[in-house]
């Protein structure tokens, strides 16, 4: 209860509104991602009470979706790669002249979707909380390894790299002084590097500064001119449209819900099963393409609820259900939170706050797309000359803020090259991150391990069970593979 | 036979890298150096397999083998002369905050930014102004936040 009235409080509203608008404007400009949302934010939440700083990022976070279709639908972009399937039948429709209708449906279901997600996280929270409570420190460690391995899988086209990626958040987690023996380790006698790398620094190095070298490179705007946003009057049609296939809008939040919960089964699973799930329950599937309304239904809904879901293991066992979930548990360490398994047994305030954070945030939102689309889609309008130097700066301050040192610039930029180097290589960021924020969680675990319970650690029930799925996540890919020859 | 450069240059790098971190802990006691040992020497052993892979023929990923989380981030493809300027600009922007400081700094980077890609001189002055207004008003005024100087200004000033 503590939690919930905590969000209610004036201040955390306000702050989760303004938020909640950040993050309709991030997902309004294609190029700006919910990652990149969180990226820029954190460093403004250090210093922040823990509860008003996770209302705030997940506020932000899970409303970039919702105004993703707005960019798909009216100027055949998608606004994050999570909306890709609105433009099928969402620009279609907006060459019909139903540009409003078709914004009404997906503003409205990406409503409902979130709420089902919200739904979802607030019932599944005592199950997962029983469960982690009956996890010892051997859990907990190949929880963490399962978190690492699941991201690095299916991150990106190779597992290796994903795997090498891990490694690397790993080595950097251990830079700094050993809280087992007080070691100083990787530290090569700096006094900047004694208290390790910074997780600000590194996220808005791995994450924003490489969006910001694309934007600069690439130059430009999304929208030539005005002329090019023409949105309709007949929006109010569309929202009618989600309650008139209530149907559909359930069962693609629950796809969405469910997949999001998977980790490492990340948005566009979700998004192209609820796709494909109402086009093949449609009474009319020839229409799929051409403007249908369920063609916009089934992957708004899902790309909301599919952030309830992720927030299920990330929150249960400090697992992210998705790459945003990954930067999301750094912003955990930055306010002082332990991202682990253990956060739902001793942060349970926090996570009904933000579940509640989750609901309001797409009511919120979605209220907002309503209001507001044709202003907001004037933002696809502003050029890359004015949008990248903004974004570059809200990087500097962001990095100078977190602890009023010039070298945190300076760690920005390295790992900005790092970053920018991993993305032209192919290299995935989100093992790094995830790496990074579990490896001394990890090493914890294992130093308590082998003390309490001896080298054999690994043979309990359960740790078994954990590696097993680990094992299972590492052939994920492999494994679907063969299904599908199989078929 | 032809290596993928792309492939291993990098994963040498990485090897390199995973070597040097073994190297750095073998002198720390057991307990601070065992993860950092088993890391790195996973690391080494997943480089070799991606040197490997960039020196044998390249195979096509099969349908399905393809990533299912896909990065949210879309990025273009960008190369050459564009992308050498926007390195350029943004290493830039730390040379501005070094000599001028965050406020002045930023202020100016942003002007000339917008000044050297086509934008106007008011616009240009006037997003310059905005930036410096703002950043005065959230952080010094409201935050209280005390930003350095620059090397020009202490050195001048």
């Amino acid at each position: 209860m503590q939690g919930i009235q905590g969000v209610f409080q004036p201040m955390v509203f306000l702050y989760m509104i303004g938020a909640t608008f950040i993050g309709l404007v991030f997902g309004i400009i294609p190029g700006l991602s919910g990652m990149t949302f969180l990226a820029l934010l954190i460093p403004f939440t250090y210093g922040m009470d823990p509860l008003m700083a996770m209302t705030v990022l997940l506020a932000g976070h899970s409303v970039v979706h919702t105004a993703g279709g707005i960019t798909a639908i009216l100027l055949n972009v998608p606004g994050t790669a999570a909306c890709a399937p609105t433009l099928i039948d969402g620009y279609p429709m907006a060459q019909q002249g139903k540009a409003g209708r078709a914004i009404g449906i997906a503003v409205m279901a990406s409503a409902v979707g979130g709420l089902f997600g919200a739904v979802v996280l607030i019932v599944s929270m005592p199950i997962m909380r029983a469960i982690v409570m009956a996890f010892g420190s051997p859990e907990l460690f190949f929880l963490c390894v399962l978190g690492i391995t699941f991201i690095a899988a299916v991150a990106g086209d190779s597992l290796t790299k994903g795997l090498i990626s891990g490694a690397l958040g790993l080595i950097l987690s251990f830079v700094g002084f050993d809280a087992v023996t007080a070691t100083a380790r990787l530290t090569f006698d700096s006094l900047y590097l004694n208290s390790g790398v910074r997780i600000i620094p590194l996220v808005l190095g791995l994450f924003a500064l490489p969006q910001v070298i694309d934007l600069m490179a690439s130059g430009g705007a999304i929208a030539k001119d005005a002329t090019m946003i023409k949105v309709g009057s007949d929006m109010w049609e569309g929202v009618k449209d989600v309650f008139r296939h209530w149907g559909l809008t359930l069962r693609t939040s629950a796809i969405g819900a469910l997949i999001g919960a998977i980790p490492g089964v990340g948005a566009e699973t979700a998004i192209w099963i609820a796709y494909g799930h109402a086009k093949q329950t449609s009474k009319h599937p020839e229409t799929f393409g051409f403007g249908a309304p369920e063609g916009i239904i089934g992957p708004e809904a899902a790309n909301n609820s599919k952030e309830g879901g992720a927030l299920i293991p990330t929150l249960a066992f400090g697992v992210p259900g998705s790459s945003g979930m990954a930067v999301m548990l750094g912003a955990f360490l930055v306010v002082g939170l332990d991202p682990g398994p253990l956060f739902i047994r001793d942060h349970l305030d926090i996570c009904y706050a933000m579940i509640i954070t989750l609901a309001i945030a797409n009511v919120v939102g979605a209220a907002f797309c309503l209001a507001f689309t044709k202003y907001m889609a004037k933002i696809t309008i502003i050029p890359a000359r004015i949008l990248a130097p903004l974004i570059l700066i809200l990087v500097v301050i962001g990095a100078y803020l977190y602890k009023g040192n010039w070298l945190d610039i300076v760690a920005t930029f390295v790992i900005g090259a790092l970053g920018y180097a991993m993305v032209r290589l192919s290299y995935p960021r989100p093992p790094l991150i995830i790496g990074f924020v579990l490896g001394a969680l990890l090493e914890r675990y294992l130093h308590l391990s082998v003390k309490t319970v001896g080298g054999l650690f690994f043979l309990r029930p359960i740790s078994l069970v954990i590696i097993f799925l680990t094992i299972l996540g590492l052939f994920y890919n492999q494994i679907s593979a063969a299904f599908r020859r199989a078929k | 036979m032809k290596i993928d450069m792309k492939k291993f240059v990098p994963a040498v790098l990485m090897t390199f890298f995973f070597a040097g971190v073994i190297v750095s802990v073998l002198p720390y006691p057991m307990a601070a150096k065992r993860l950092p040992l088993a890391v790195s020497l996973l690391g080494i052993i997943l480089s070799l397999m991606v040197i490997w892979e960039a020196m044998r023929p390249s195979r096509q990923p099969e349908k399905g083998e393809e990533a299912p989380l896909a990065e949210e981030d879309v990025h273009a493809k960008v190369a050459g002369d564009a992308l050498m300027k926007a390195l350029a600009w943004v290493v830039g922007v730390l040379v501005a905050v070094y000599l001028l400081g965050l406020q002045v700094g930023l202020a100016f980077y942003a002007f000339l930014y917008c000044k050297l890609h086509g934008g106007g001189w008011l616009g240009s002055v006037v997003l310059g102004l905005g930036i410096m207004i703002f950043i005065y008003l959230i952080f010094v005024l409201l935050l209280n936040t005390i930003f350095p100087a620059g090397l020009l200004f202490e050195l001048f000033v």
